[in-house]
């Protein structure tokens, strides 16, 4: 999997591309730390629209990087997510604590 | 009663980096009962959960062989066996929990509810040092046509 990045007025859109698993989990955590340590942006957008896999390690990740922005006063809004990862983040009801927003042009 | 029309087996080393193979090949074999897309992303994230649990889990500190049997019946039901020789699990019941983990922190805790959520049956059986058996078992109904 890959983590990109992109900055715009004031949103730092990162976007996961590929399958996020136990193998990639690590990775996706330590850039979402990085990406939050180096730029302040108040709102952060997590674009999920080429995210071709997730299984229960991407809710551990969209909570670490809930938490992280919690802690740093942005505001986070997961976009573009696909069905099937949408199962996995419901199952754990994690729509009910993250704000969740579909088809968003970033 | 049900016939088995069809089986498979494979073994791998618990890599980390096997994982993505393992959902892949199960897909492989179950789409000869032609399910949908949602049903082949369902069985591609609950052989992901089991496989994942051998690697973090069941060989913790070493690396072991992971052991998948599937078998498709005549009636469209899928049965995949996912099996290690770990550790074992000290209490399944605390292991079922929706967010119980022993894991670190890029674990969720949420596996086995993912298993059970998105599978007709699951069904655990582990002993102490020896290993465990997950069996996942899902009817296809919607078949494509």
């Amino acid at each position: 999997m890959k983590v990109d990045y992109e900055r715009k007025k004031g949103t730092l859109s990162i976007s996961f591309i590929g399958e996020l698993d136990h193998s990639s989990a690590k990775m996706a955590m330590q850039s979402i730390e990085n990406l939050l340590y180096l730029y302040d942006d108040k709102e952060i957008y997590l674009n999920l629209e080429r995210l071709s896999f997730a299984d229960s390690s991407a809710i551990a990740v969209v909570l670490f990087l809930s938490k992280n922005a919690k802690t740093r006063n942005r505001t986070l809004r997961i976009v573009n997510t696909p069905k099937q990862a949408m199962r996995v983040f419901q199952a754990a009801k994690l729509d009910k604590v993250v704000n969740f927003m579909c088809e968003v042009n970033i | 009663m049900k016939n088995v029309i069809n089986e498979m087996k494979i073994s791998f080393i618990s890599s980390a980096k096997n994982e993505s193979f393992a959902r892949q090949v199960v897909a492989s074999f179950a789409s000869q009962l032609d399910p949908t897309m949602e049903e082949i992303n369902d069985i591609k994230t609950v052989v992901s959960e089991a496989v994942t649990n051998c690697v973090v889990h069941a060989y913790k500190d070493k690396i072991g062989t992971i052991h998948i049997k599937s078998k498709i019946y005549d009636d469209s039901t899928i049965e995949i066996e996912i099996r290690d020789t770990g550790v074992g699990i000290e209490n399944i019941e605390k292991a079922l929990e929706p967010m119980y983990t022993t894991g670190d922190k890029e674990r969720s805790g949420m596996g086995f509810t993912i298993m059970e959520s998105f599978m007709d049956k699951l069904k655990v059986t582990s002993k102490i040092n020896k290993g465990t058996k997950v069996t996942l078992t899902r009817k296809i109904k919607n078949r494509r046509r």
